[in-house]
C-alpha cells in the first residue's frame, strides 16, 4: 500500500529501492538453474504436444493389449473349433472367428506382439548397423569408402530373397530369424543415406573446427553430426518401423511367414485379403490393428522430429507454432470483443 | 570451367567403368554359389518322381558336374549374352522372358515414378511451406494413409471400387493405356508419400541453413529463395538412393503384377527362387545388376553437378 | 552453370516423356487383328469409354470365349511334367483317341486290332495334316511316345509310360540298354502304328492311351528352345496357338484343317487369361470380362450365384504319409510303425468337420477307389460294387484314445508326454498351412499329443526332404488315375511313392499285397480283377502308412450363357469339345 504512494522519478525507479548487491557473497560460478541437457530438452517439448502424448498412449494401449489380451482371453490363439469355424464377431467371440474356428481375439493381439516385436528390433537393428557401417565409410572415405559401397552395391543387387531363405533354412522360422533376416535385408540402405548425409557435413564449418580442436572422428560424428541429422533418422526410423512389419507381412504373403502355429498380423491381413468379400472382418481387423500401430508410430515420429532438432527450438516447433496462432487468433477475438 | 571438370570427368568414368565391371563379376559369383546353398532340387515337382528321373534331369541339365564347372560353362555362356534357358519352364530363354516381361514392368515403374516423384516432391514443399497449417495436415493425412494401409489392400480396393463398381477403369490385364492407370496409381502411392516426407523434413531443415537466412537478407524474393535454394539444397540428400530406387520400380512389384494380371518381370523373380529356377535367377539377378549399376552412375554423375561440394572422387 | 542445368532439366524431362511414349508397344491385348495401328485406336477407345469397351473386348458375337486358368510351364511334349501343359495339349493336338469326360473315342485312328494275347496292337491311322499343311505320319506318334523314354531326353514321364503300359524294352531303353529299334513302340508304315507290351495289362484297353504326334525333325532343329513359345510348337488339333504372352494370356484360333472340324470344338477364338489373384478373377467374372474361371477358391464359393458354379472331382488323394523308417530313429521308427498310433491318430479326426471348414472344396473319405473309379462294370461305381471296412468320416474320439492307449502300452510308455517329438512336413502354402495347423491341434485336443510340430518348406525342399526320408509325417497329394491300379501301385514294394529313392528303401512292404496287385493288373477278367483289387485296398487302408484325409475337387464359375463346358481330370483335359456361347 505503502509504495503505491512513492513518486515517480526518473523514469519509473526510485533510486531508494536499489541496494548495491554484495559482491562478497556472491558466487558467481552458483548454477541457478538445472542446465537443460539436451535429451531433457528433447523430453520437455515431446511432452508439451498433445499428439505426440495421443500417439504414445495409443501405442502403450496396443502394446498393452498385445501382452494382456491373450493372457486374459477364454481362448488357445492355435486352439481350432471346427463347428463354430468363420463367425462373425460378438460376444463371444469380439473379433470372431477363422476358418478353422479359432478365436481372432486372442490370434489378433498374439499376432500383434509377433509384428511388434519384428517392428521394433527388425527396423532398430538394421538401423543400426547402416549407420554405423555408412559413417564409417563416409567419415573415411578412400578405399574403406569404395570397398563398403562395393559390398552395399552387390548386396543389393542379390535378391534378398535369397538370403532370407537361406537364413530361414538355417535358423528356423521362429521370430529372431525373421528379425536377423530383416537386419541382412535392410541394412544397406540406411547405410547408403547415413553416408550421404555424412558427407554433406563433413566439410561444415562446425565439423570442421571440431576437427581442428582435435576431436575424436566418433565423437564428431556422434557430438556434432548425429544431432544435426537426427530429426531425419528419426523419421526414417519411424517409417522402418511400419516398413519391417510389412516386410515381414510380405514375406508371409510369398510363403516365407512365421513359423505355424505361431502367427503375426501381416499374415492374419494376407491371410484374410483373400476373402474380403467374404468375410470382410477378417481382413479388416488384423488390417486395421496394423494400420493403427503404423499410424501411432508415424506420427510419433514427426512429433520427435520436432522435439529432436536442435536448431528448431521452441519457437519453431509445428506444435509451438500452432499454439501460437491460437494464441493469436484469441487475442485478436478478444480485441474484437472489446471493441 | 568445362576443361577442368571434363579430363577428371573421363578418368572417373573410366574407373567406374573398370570397377563396374568387377562389381558385375561378384554378384553373379555370390550368386551363383549363394543359390546352391539353397536346399531343395529344382525339379521336384508334386507328380510322383522317383529319385532315378530326378538324377537323369540333373545330368540333363549338366547339374550333375562339379559345382566350379558348372560356374565355369555358366560365365562362358553369359560372356556370349546368352542366359540359357529356364529349368522349369522348358524351352523358355531366360533372355526371351526378359525381353519380353521388362518393358512391361518398366513402362509401369516408369509411369508410377514421373507421377509420383513430382507429385510426392511438391505434396512435401507445400507441407513444409503451410507447415501447421490445414494445407499440412490434410497431406499428412494422406501421407499416413499411403503408409499406414499396405499396397495389397489399396490396390485391391481400388481395383474394387473404380474398377468394378464404378467401371471407370478396367480391372486387370495390360491391353491399353487405360489399363496401366490403376496399376500406375498404385505403384506410385508408396512414392508419393516417401517423397512428400522426406521432402518436407529435408525442407524444414534447409530452411534455417546459413544460407537461406543470407538468401532472405540479401531481399531474394519468396519464391526464389523456395526455388533455387531451398529446393535444391532439400533435394540433394534424396538423390543418394534415387538410383537403386529407379532400378527397383523398373523391375517390377510382385504385389501389382498379381493383382492387376500383369505380365512383368516382378512375378519371375518370387517364383524362380521359390522354385530354384537357377537360370532364371541368375539372368534376373544380372540384368538388374546391370540396371542398378547404370542408373547409381548416372546418379552419381548428377549428384556432383547439383551439389559443387561434392565432388566425385 | 544455371544454364547447364536448365538444359539437363529439360533433356531429363524429354528423356523421361521419350521413354514413355516409346514404350507405348508393350501392351498385350492378344487380339490377332494388326499390330500397331489397331493398339492405337483400341487405346483411344478404351479411354474414351472403358466402362463398355472392357466388356466389348472379350465376346461380341458368342464366336470367342475367354476364361482364366493357369498357364502352361512348357510346350515341349517331351518335358513336360504338369497337367497345364496338356490343357493346351489337348486343345493344339490331334490325339490317336481322344478322351471326353472320362471315354475314348477314335481320332486319327481308323481302326485297330489286337492280338490274342492281348500284347500287340495295331492302330491304322488315318490321313491328317499339321496345321501347316505337312502330313502326320505314324512316325510322329511314335516319336511321342519314344522320346519321352530316350534316356537322352530329360523327361521325367518315362517311368510313368513303363508302369502304366509296359511296352517291350522300354525298360531296357530307358538305362541305354539297347537300341530304339528294339522297343515295342513301331511305325510299321506311315499310316499304322504298333504298340507291343511285354506282358498283358488289364487296365489298358488298347484306347486309354494320350498319343500326339510330335515331329523327330522339328525337335531336333528347335532344340533347347522347343515349347517355349508358339513359333517353336507345331499345331495339328482343333485350335493353333497364336499368342502367347507369358503370365498374362493364350489365344487359340480354330483350325479349319482339323479332322473333326465340322463337329467339335466351334468356338472360333479361345482366350486364356491368367489371373493369379483370386479377388481379381472374381471381379473380372463379374463385370463380364470373362466367361469362366476354371479353379475358384474356397472363400469364393459363397461370393459367385450358385447356379453358375460347376463341381468337378479331380483325382487326388490328400493323406497325411508316415515314415515309418523314423529317420534312422528306433523310438521313432516303432512309434510311427505302430499300427494303434495311426489309427489313434485316423480316428481322432472328424474329417467331415474339418473338410468342412478349412477346406471345403475337397470331399472328406474313408477309402482310396472313391468315385467316379469304375467298379465291375463300367457304370458301377466301385465304393458301390466293394464296400471296405474304415474309420467312420465323422472319426470316433473314444476309439481313437482307446487305439493310443493300445500304442502306449505296446510300446512301453506310460503316457503320451514321454512320445518322441514329430515333425509334420508340408509346404509353404496357405491352404497347406492351415490344414496342418488344424490337423496338430486336433490331434492335441483329442489325444492331448503335443509332440508335433510343423514344418513349412517351399515346395523343391520339402519333396527333397521327403525323398530322402527326412520328415516324421509328410502332407501328401497322390493322383489317383482312372484304374485302381494307378493309386495301388505306388504303394508296392518298390512302387513309386513307397521307394522314392528307388534304392529299395520302402515305408510300406507287405507281401500279400504284393502278389494282389500283381495278380489284378494281368487279369483279364474285369469282375476277378476288381475283387483283387477290393482286397489290396482293403490290406493298404488297415496296414497302408497314411492317414486319408480327403480328395479334392474344383469348382469352375461358368457364366449363364455358356453351354457344354467339361473338364475331366482324369483326362488332364479342359474339354471344350461340344462348348457354345450364346451371348
Amino acid at each position: 500500500m505503502e509504495k503505491e504512494k512513492q513518486p515517480i522519478v526518473d523514469g519509473g525507479i526510485d533510486p531508494a529501492l536499489c541496494r548495491p548487491v554484495d559482491r562478497s557473497k556472491l558466487d558467481t560460478d552458483q548454477i541457478v538453474r538445472p542446465s537443460v541437457s539436451y535429451w531433457a530438452g528433447v523430453w520437455r517439448r515431446l511432452k508439451q504436444d498433445k499428439l505426440a502424448i495421443f500417439c504414445a498412449l495409443l501405442l502403450l494401449v496396443l502394446i498393452l493389449l498385445a501382452i494382456f489380451a491373450p493372457i486374459f482371453s477364454p481362448y488357445q490363439y492355435d486352439q481350432t473349433d471346427l463347428l463354430s469355424s468363420n463367425l462373425s464377431p460378438s460376444a463371444e467371440h469380439w473379433f470372431g472367428t477363422d476358418s478353422a474356428g479359432r478365436d481372432m481375439w486372442t490370434r489378433v493381439w498374439v499376432g500383434a506382439r509377433v509384428s511388434l516385436a519384428v517392428g521394433f528390433i527388425g527396423a532398430i537393428l538394421p538401423f543400426l548397423i547402416g549407420m554405423f557401417v555408412g559413417s564409417i565409410a563416409g567419415w573415411f572415405g578412400g578405399w574403406i569408402d569404395m570397398l563398403i559401397m562395393r559390398i552395399i552395391d552387390i548386396g543389393l543387387c542379390i535378391p534378398s530373397m535369397i538370403y532370407v531363405i537361406l537364413i530361414l533354412v538355417y535358423l528356423g522360422g521362429g521370430p529372431q530369424a525373421i528379425i536377423i533376416a530383416l537386419a541382412v535385408m535392410n541394412w544397406m540402405g540406411p547405410a547408403r543415406g547415413y553416408r550421404g548425409r555424412i558427407l554433406q557435413f563433413k566439410n561444415r564449418e562446425f565439423t570442421l573446427a571440431a576437427e581442428t580442436l582435435g576431436a575424436s572422428p566418433m565423437r564428431i560424428i556422434y557430438r556434432h553430426i548425429l544431432p544435426n541429422i537426427l530429426g531425419n533418422i528419426v523419421v526414417s526410423l519411424t517409417s522402418f518401423v511400419p516398413a519391417a512389419i510389412f516386410m515381414e507381412a510380405s514375406l508371409a504373403f510369398i510363403g516365407l511367414g512365421i513359423a505355424p502355429p505361431m502367427t503375426s498380423l501381416g499374415q492374419l491381413a494376407s491371410d484374410g485379403a483373400g476373402m474380403y468379400r467374404t468375410h470382410f472382418y477378417q481382413f479388416a481387423i488384423p488390417s486395421l490393428v496394423i494400420s493403427l500401430i503404423i499410424f501411432a508410430f508415424f506420427m510419433l515420429g514427426n512429433c520427435m522430429r520436432d522435439a529432436l532438432d536442435p536448431q528448431l527450438r521452441d519457437e519453431m516447433s509445428t506444435s509451438a507454432l500452432r499454439r501460437r496462432r491460437r494464441q493469436e487468433q484469441l487475442q485478436k477475438k478478444q480485441k474484437g470483443a472489446a471493441k | 570451367m568445362v576443361c577442368k571438370e571434363l579430363i577428371p570427368l573421363k578418368k572417373y568414368i573410366l574407373q567406374r567403368l573398370v570397377i563396374s565391371v568387377i562389381t558385375l563379376w561378384l554378384i553373379v559369383t555370390v550368386c551363383f554359389f549363394l543359390l546352391r546353398l539353397l536346399p531343395g532340387n529344382p525339379f521336384a515337382s508334386t507328380t510322383i518322381m522317383t529319385q532315378e528321373t530326378l538324377d537323369r534331369m540333373m545330368a540333363y541339365y549338366g547339374l550333375d558336374q562339379p559345382l566350379w564347372k558348372q560356374y565355369l560353362t555358366y560365365m562362358g555362356n553369359l560372356l556370349q549374352g546368352n542366359f540359357g534357358y529356364s529349368l522349369k519352364y522348358a524351352g523358355r530363354s531366360v533372355n526371351y522372358v526378359i525381353a519380353s516381361t521388362f518393358p512391361v514392368s518398366a513402362q509401369l515403374g516408369f509411369q508410377a515414378l514421373v507421377f509420383g516423384i513430382p507429385v510426392g516432391l511438391l505434396l512435401g514443399i507445400l507441407a513444409a511451406k503451410f507447415r501447421g497449417r490445414a494445407m499440412d495436415a490434410g497431406i499428412n493425412v494422406f501421407v499416413i494413409i499411403c503408409t499406414a494401409v499396405p499396397t495389397f489392400i489399396i490396390a485391391a480396393l481400388l481395383q474394387f471400387v473404380l474398377g468394378l463398381k464404378l467401371g471407370l477403369f478396367p480391372v486387370a490385364q495390360w491391353k491399353s493405356f487405360s489399363y496401366t492407370i490403376l496399376p500406375t496409381l498404385c505403384l506410385s502411392l508408396g512414392t508419393i508419400s516417401g517423397y512428400a516426407r522426406s521432402m518436407r523434413t529435408l525442407m524444414l531443415e534447409v530452411d534455417r541453413q546459413d544460407y537461406l537466412k543470407t538468401a532472405k537478407a540479401k531481399g531474394l524474393g519468396n519464391a526464389r529463395i523456395v526455388i533455387f535454394h531451398q529446393i535444391r539444397n532439400a533435394i540433394i540428400p534424396m538423390i543418394t538412393n534415387l538410383g537403386t530406387e529407379i532400378a527397383g520400380m523398373l523391375m517390377g512389384s510382385y504385389v501389382i503384377e498379381k493383382i492387376f494380371s500383369i505380365p512383368g518381370m516382378g512375378a519371375y523373380f518370387v517364383d524362380s527362387i521359390q522354385g530354384l529356377d537357377y537360370t532364371m535367377v541368375m539372368g534376373l539377378v544380372i540384368f538388374q545388376a546391370v540396371i542398378v549399376i547404370v542408373a547409381n552412375f548416372i546418379v552419381d554423375l548428377l549428384y556432383g553437378i547439383i551439389d559443387p561440394r561434392i565432388r566425385v572422387a | 552453370m544455371t544454364n547447364r542445368k536448365k538444359w539437363l532439366t529439360l533433356g531429363i524431362t524429354v528423356a523421361m516423356a521419350l521413354s514413355v511414349l516409346s514404350s507405348c508397344g508393350t501392351y498385350s491385348d492378344g487380339s490377332t487383328l494388326s499390330d500397331s495401328g489397331e493398339s492405337a485406336s483400341e487405346s483411344g477407345s478404351s479411354t474414351a469409354s472403358s466402362g463398355e469397351s472392357s466388356e466389348g473386348t472379350s465376346s461380341g458375337t458368342g464366336d470367342t470365349f475367354t476364361f482364366i486358368a493357369t498357364q502352361p510351364n512348357t510346350l515341349n511334349m517331351i518335358q513336360s511334367q504338369s497337367n497345364l501343359d496338356n490343357y493346351c495339349f489337348y486343345l493344339t493336338q490331334e490325339m490317336l483317341f481322344r478322351p471326353y469326360d472320362g471315354v475314348y473315342t477314335a481320332e486319327v485312328v481308323d481302326d485297330w486290332e489286337v492280338d490274342e494275347t492281348n500284347t500287340v496292337y495295331t492302330y491304322h491311322l488315318k490321313e491328317t495334316n499339321w496345321s501347316d499343311g505337312t502330313p502326320i505320319t505314324a512316325d510322329d506318334f511314335a516319336y511321342y511316345l519314344l522320346a519321352q523314354l530316350d534316356p537322352n531326353m530329360g523327361s521325367a514321364n518315362a517311368s510313368t509310360l513303363i508302369t502304366n503300359y509296359g511296352f517291350l524294352n522300354a525298360q531296357a531303353y530307358y538305362n541305354g540298354e539297347c537300341d530304339v529299334s528294339e522297343v515295342g513302340i513301331k511305325a510299321l508304315d506311315d499310316y499304322t502304328l504298333q504298340l507291343t507290351l511285354e506282358k498283358p495289362v488289364a487296365d489298358f484297353d488298347g484306347t486309354n492311351i494320350n498319343v500326339y504326334p510330335l515331329d523327330a525333325d522339328f525337335v531336333a532343329e528347335q532344340g533347347e528352345a522347343l515349347g517355349g513359345t508358339p513359333e517353336n510348337y507345331m499345331c495339328s488339333g482343333p485350335y493353333v496357338l497364336t499368342d502367347w504372352t507369358y503370365g498374362s494370356s493364350l489365344t487359340y484360333e480354330k483350325n479349319d484343317q482339323w479332322l473333326l472340324a465340322d463337329e467339335q470344338f466351334q468356338v472360333q477364338t479361345l482366350k486364356m487369361l491368367e489371373a493369379s489373384d483370386m479377388n481379381t478373377s472374381v471381379s473380372m467374372f463379374e463385370s463380364g470380362e470373362v466367361d469362366m474361371i476354371l479353379t475358384v477358391d474356397n472363400d469364393y464359393l459363397d461370393i459367385l450365384p450358385e447356379d453358375c458354379l460347376q463341381y468337378f472331382p479331380f483325382n487326388a488323394i490328400k493323406a497325411v504319409q508316415f515314415n515309418t523308417l523314423g529317420q534312422g530313429d528306433a523310438e521313432k521308427a516303432a512309434l510311427l510303425s505302430n499300427e494303434n498310433f495311426r489309427y489313434a491318430l485316423s480316428y481322432a479326426l472328424n474329417r467331415e468337420a474339418i473338410v468342412a471348414a478349412v477346406s471345403p472344396t475337397d470331399t472328406p473319405i474313408n477309402r482310396y477307389m472313391i468315385a467316379p473309379m469304375t467298379g465291375n462294370t463300367p457304370e458301377s461305381l466301385f465304393e458301390d460294387d466293394y464296400p471296405v471296412e474304415s474309420v467312420p468320416l465323422s472319426g470316433d474320439a473314444d476309439q481313437a484314445k482307446t487305439y493310443l492307449q493300445a500304442a502306449l502300452d505296446e510300446l512301453g510308455y506310460t503316457s503320451v508326454d514321454e512320445l518322441p517329438e514329430l515333425s509334420y512336413l508340408t509346404f509353404e502354402n496357405d491352404n497347406y498351412r492351415l490344414m496342418a495347423e488344424t490337423l496338430v491341434d486336433q490331434w492335441n485336443q483329442v489325444l492331448g499329443l503335443d509332440n508335433i510340430s510343423i514344418e513349412l518348406k517351399p515346395i523343391p525342399d520339402a519333396i527333397q526332404s521327403m525323398m530322402s526320408y527326412q520328415y516324421d509325417l509328410y502332407y501328401t497329394s497322390l493322383g489317383g488315375g482312372t484304374a485302381p491300379s494307378t493309386f495301388l501301385n505306388y504303394w508296392i514294394t518298390g512302387g513309386s511313392a513307397n521307394d522314392v529313392a528307388a534304392n529299395g528303401t520302402n515305408i510300406f512292404s507287405n507281401a500279400d499285397y504284393d502278389a494282389l496287385v500283381s495278380e489284378a493288373t494281368s487279369t483279364m477278367d474285369r469282375e476277378t480283377r476288381m475283387g483283387l483289387y477290393a482286397q489290396a485296398e482293403q490290406i493298404l487302408i488297415d496296414e497302408g502308412p497314411l492317414v486319408m484325409i480327403s480328395t479334392s475337387g474344383i469348382y469352375s464359375a461358368v457364366a449363364d450363357y455358356v453351354d457344354g463346358f467339361m473338364y475331366n481330370s482324369n483326362d488332364n483335359a479342359i474339354e471344350l469339345n461340344y462348348l457354345t456361347v450364346n451371348k
